[in-house]
């Protein structure tokens, strides 16, 4: 079980201290919060790009965003590492959208100036998980069928709109959508705490 | 399906980032006025972290670190311009409080006072002269390492795209698509090699070129009777009209049986909308 030595005990307290600290301009703080993290980022930012390096890039994104932001950072009730794993999602679908679509049209150009439909996740400092949520979710998540697991796949790791599931799984758009929500909705129920 | 049932689908798929432009416009003018929307959407959220944190992690370079925490700390904080001496490195060479000396000897202690006060004062103005150099001289090297790292962005990209070429032309399941123009590009012509495993490269010249708000949409059509071309992404030819991309195959799609460049809306199209100006099928 891999949750385990991220969830077992999320240290949220522990972290909101460590964005204070970084809020404030300390650099060591940030390295404790990548010693905490990096590999959680690394493997998410993997599994959406598919390459180490787009990967390391996104690493250092989600990085540099923290430190800019810390100052920020209204996390009373916010988990970091629901933070931190959101905008690392954002910048990984970013990445790939950017990639897929104009890959002729890199040179001279940021990669993430030039996506063409920026993914505009949740407002991650919003995002309140606890440890208990997390492993819900992941309970849940395995427990999915495989008709709706995929469909969250495909939006949630390829970055596709439900319109471009439909047209790339040959499934009707209103059934994509319901089962979507189907999902969404059983995972909702494994959380534990309220928002 | 009418009525809130609507934005029910919405929501979920908002939490999943699943929106197009239009729908995601939509729903959040929706959600401005529908609490039990913005409830949904905050417990959504949090699936949606919790999806992230199911992933296994995976153990990063050591060297990334290193340049990861470099530069992060080189660009300056949101609310707070990054300036020597700001309070994360105190200064220590701020002047030390004065105070009088316990002397029985009132006016010598005066006078010793006004001296050392003289000359902290020349100090501090030669620290501050000192410290304006450097804030400048750190300004100038923090720009240029935009610019370097600009540059290194951009050759890391070419890189990559050179790299991710050679490894679809190297591929033993390569299979070469010859396009031929037509309808209102009969000069256009193209070659692609498509790998199941790698990817496809494409290679196009005689473009014609599209009004500001069209753009050139790439398609793969998978085989089988009335299969619906996936859309492989969205292009701009260079200024002579030729095009050179190479990208990885849409998820899910196995096997090519043709190869067709559509012009469309800017941003691209669902489902092609016109007929192709390129077209070939695999050899």
């Amino acid at each position: 079980m891999r949750l385990d030595p991220l969830l077992a005990d999320v240290p949220a307290e522990a972290d909101r201290q460590l964005i204070r600290s970084i809020a404030a301009g300390s650099a060591e703080a940030l390295a404790d919060l990548y010693d905490r993290y990096a590999s959680t980022v690394f493997g998410l930012a993997k599994r959406i790009t598919g390459r180490v390096e787009d990967a390391e890039e996104v690493v250092q994104d989600v990085f540099a965003q923290v430190w800019k932001q810390a100052t920020r950072y209204e996390g009373a009730r916010a988990t970091v590492a629901g933070w931190l794993v959101m905008l690392a999602r954002t910048r990984a679908i970013d990445r790939v959208r950017a990639r897929s679509a104009r890959p002729d049209q890199a040179s001279g150009v940021d990669p993430d100036a030039i996506a063409p439909l920026p993914a505009h996740g949740p407002d991650p400092e919003q995002v309140t998980l606890s440890a208990e949520d997390a492993r819900g979710v992941h309970g849940a998540l395995r427990l999915l069928p495989d008709a709706q697991r995929s469909l969250v796949d495909l939006a949630y790791y390829d970055g596709l709109t439900h319109a471009e599931i439909a047209a790339r799984t040959g499934i009707p758009l209103g059934t994509v959508k319901t089962r979507l929500r189907t999902a969404m909705m059983t995972l909702r129920d494994a959380l534990v705490s309220t928002s | 399906m009418t009525g809130h049932e609507y934005y029910d689908d919405l929501v979920a798929a908002h939490a999943l980032d699943a929106l197009d432009a239009e729908e995601r416009r939509a729903f959040e003018a929706h959600l401005a006025t529908c609490d039990a929307c913005s409830r949904a959407l905050a417990d959504l959220r949090r699936v949606s972290a919790g999806i992230a944190l199911s992933v296994d992690p995976v153990e990063p370079p050591a060297s990334l670190r290193e340049r990861t925490l470099a530069r992060a700390t080189a660009q300056p904080q949101d609310g707070r311009p990054v300036q020597p001496g700001d309070g994360r490195t105190p200064l220590s060479f701020a002047p030390r409080p004065l105070r009088a000396a316990p002397s029985p000897i009132l006016t010598f202690a005066l006078a010793a006072s006004l001296i050392g006060l003289v000359g902290v004062s020349v100090y501090a103005w030669v620290l501050r002269t000192e410290l304006v150099a450097t804030r400048e001289s750190v300004s100038a090297m923090g720009q240029r390492m935009d610019t370097l790292r600009t540059q290194l962005m951009t050759t890391r990209t070419e890189a990559a795209r050179l790299m991710n070429t050679i490894g679809v032309l190297r591929s033993t399941d390569l299979v070469r698509v010859d396009l031929r123009g037509q309808g209102s590009a009969p000069g256009a012509t193209g070659h692609a090699f498509v790998s199941q495993a790698t990817g496809l490269v494409l290679r196009a010249d005689n473009l014609p070129r599209l009004a500001a708000n069209r753009t050139y949409q790439l398609w793969v059509v998978p085989p089988g009777a009335g299969a619906a071309p996936i859309s492989a992404g969205v292009f701009d030819p260079d200024a002579s009209g030729s095009l050179d991309i190479t990208i990885q195959l849409p998820s899910g799609v196995q096997v090519v049986r043709a190869v067709a460049l559509t012009e469309e809306p800017a941003g691209g199209s669902i489902k092609a909308t016109t007929a192709p100006l390129l077209i070939g099928a695999a050899n």
